[in-house]
């Protein structure tokens, strides 16, 4: 069997060491970039491989050590090889530096990651100047290519990457004078918002956004305003910060481009494709995992779910249908939208709407319960899961709708 | 900072509160010192989070990373970095401070001490990947 996993983070290394350890002869990791690792080599903090290697890792850490693994299994890589179209029959058309390449694997892998969300995306009024980065950008530039971006910051987005900015600019002795968060609740975990702006005093602002940037060549100025309770900025309470850059740090989409052409679906909620409980897309043999299926909270998580696809892509028999999942009354995000009927207990990653006390959650198909569970908190930043047992599923049949969602009364 | 600016702004959580950064679940602890200097702790949903609200409330402590330049390396411009131990937090900035004007050459590996008792405060600077010469 050939495997071809495409993508070299975290999740394309997981996928291709699992589906090479299920058995698979043949198992070929394509990254475009000079080296494998993604985005974990600039990810320079700690946080990464708890739950995945049992140690508090930094991104470089975790890396290295999915990379001497992979190295160790007899993965074949091909670095510095750009996958430029990919085909509904698995066929894909790869640029590498020894010329044009066309394979058709057995199984296709998409681990291709997500991107962030640009200015463009969220339409700041104001001038061009320079001084406005991406969060990951910014990342990249100050701690792979050691450049400093910029002296006095403004950052829009309660994101965890431009959290963890915050924190970076403030160790490197630059002035990080707020963050402004559209929504009334932060984006990013809350141990961020502790240890990158309670930590060094950096003022959150909630409910708030930047209104216009200033500038001729560089950002001279933003403009920041409350926001009232349908997100439009309260312009007579604007207020002005004199920074030379802005940081933007609103979000993650998965990158969808290869997956279309192969002819598959986005999911609007994930902005990635829909999957079952192993991965495996709407057409046979392809599967996807990591960010580019939907945005996890961490680097554990995407190289969780890139195992489960890799080993089933190898050992999983056709399977006798499948059932819809779906997410209603609160619960905005379900992972996986479609459940492949087999007798196992199935564990469905959500994230919540808006934040909740004390929820109870229900699993319902065709009027029967199969799932109850109460949490004592939910927060959008965070994915939650919750397991249904094996023998309540058992007369769930293919077509059928699984839903979930929030109890009326609950989580107030 | 007047009061209509404040609007919207989180506050900081009341000493009784604490959101606990061991993991990334960030668990908001509920921690009272009683009289005798003891420590309670609510909402914690792992042992750790009692070990951590007792060091917060008494000398709080942060891990700490950084890059620093690299030379003799194709590739690379910077090396990550990190200190092996958690340290007292109030020295972040001056450890930052520090390391920002170090310099290390390739060959590098993982875990290599850069520089061991980091401004005596008990860590060892480390590598925090590999890096070719």
């Amino acid at each position: 069997m050939r495997v071809t996993v495409i993508g070299g983070g975290p999740a394309g290394m997981a996928a291709a060491l699992a589906a090479k350890r299920a058995g698979a002869e043949e198992v070929l990791l394509v990254e475009r970039a000079e080296r494998l690792g993604g985005v974990l080599p600039q990810c320079i903090h700690t946080g990464f491989g708890v739950s995945y290697f049992k140690e508090d890792l930094t991104g470089p850490e975790f890396a290295e050590r999915l990379e001497r693994q992979v190295e160790k299994a007899g993965v074949e890589v091909w670095l510095n090889a750009i996958t430029l179209q990919a085909f509904p029959d698995r066929q894909l058309l790869v640029s590498t530096r020894g010329g044009l390449r066309s394979l058709r694997p057995d199984i296709l892998i998409f681990a291709v990651g997500a991107r962030e969300r640009p200015r463009g995306s969220i339409a700041i009024p104001g001038d061009r100047p320079a001084g406005i980065f991406t969060a990951g950008t910014a990342q990249y530039m100050t701690n792979i290519q050691g450049l400093q971006v910029g002296r006095e910051f403004f950052i829009l987005g309660s994101g965890d990457i431009g959290l963890i900015m915050a924190r970076r600019f403030t160790l490197e002795g630059l002035v990080v004078h707020g963050v402004a968060e559209l929504m009334p609740f932060p984006g990013g975990l809350s141990r961020n918002i502790q240890q990158c702006l309670r930590d060094y005093a950096i003022p959150l602002w909630l409910s708030h956004t930047v209104t216009g940037v200033r500038g001729s060549q560089r950002v001279e100025a933003v403009t920041v305003a409350p926001v009232d309770s349908n997100g439009c900025p309260l312009l007579d309470r604007e207020r002005t910060y004199a920074v030379d850059s802005l940081v933007l740090s609103v979000g993650l989409l998965p990158e969808s481009e290869l997956l279309r052409q192969a002819g598959l679906t986005m999911v609007p909620e994930t902005g990635g494709p829909a999957v079952d409980q192993y991965y495996q897309c709407e057409r046979e043999g392809i599967f996807a995992v990591g960010n580019g299926v939907a945005i996890w909270d961490l680097a554990d998580n995407v190289a969780e779910t890139a195992e489960v696809a890799g080993r089933a892509a190898v050992l999983c028999s056709p399977g006798r249908g499948w059932a819809r999942v779906e997410g209603r009354g609160g619960i905005r995000v379900v992972i996986p939208q479609r459940w492949r009927l087999e007798e196992r207990d199935l564990v469905l990653h959500f994230r919540a709407g808006k934040p909740a006390i004390a929820p109870r959650l229900r699993v319902t198909c065709k009027g029967q319960l199969l799932a109850r569970r109460g949490y004592a908190a939910l927060r959008p930043a965070e994915m939650e899961e919750i397991r249904i047992p094996a023998e309540k599923l058992a007369a769930v049949e293919a077509g059928d709708l699984i839903v979930l969602e929030l109890e009326e009364g609950s989580g107030g | 900072m007047d009061k209509q600016q404040a609007w919207g702004q989180i506050s900081d959580p009341s000493p009784s509160s604490l959101t606990c950064i061991t993991c990334p679940v960030g668990c908001e602890l509920e921690v009272t010192v009683e009289g005798d200097g003891n420590v309670r702790v609510l909402n914690n949903r792992c042992p750790r989070g009692v070990d951590y609200a007792v060091q917060e409330t008494t000398a709080p402590e942060r891990t700490f990373t950084s890059t620093v330049k690299l030379r003799w390396s194709a590739l690379e411009r910077r090396l990550p970095v990190r200190l092996d131990r958690l340290i007292d937090k109030a020295r972040l900035l001056e450890v930052a401070e520090y390391v920002r004007s170090l310099e290390v050459q390739a060959p590098v590996s993982m875990g290599d001490v850069l520089q061991a008792d980091l401004l005596k405060s008990g860590a060892n600077l480390i590598a925090s990947r590999s890096v070719k010469g």
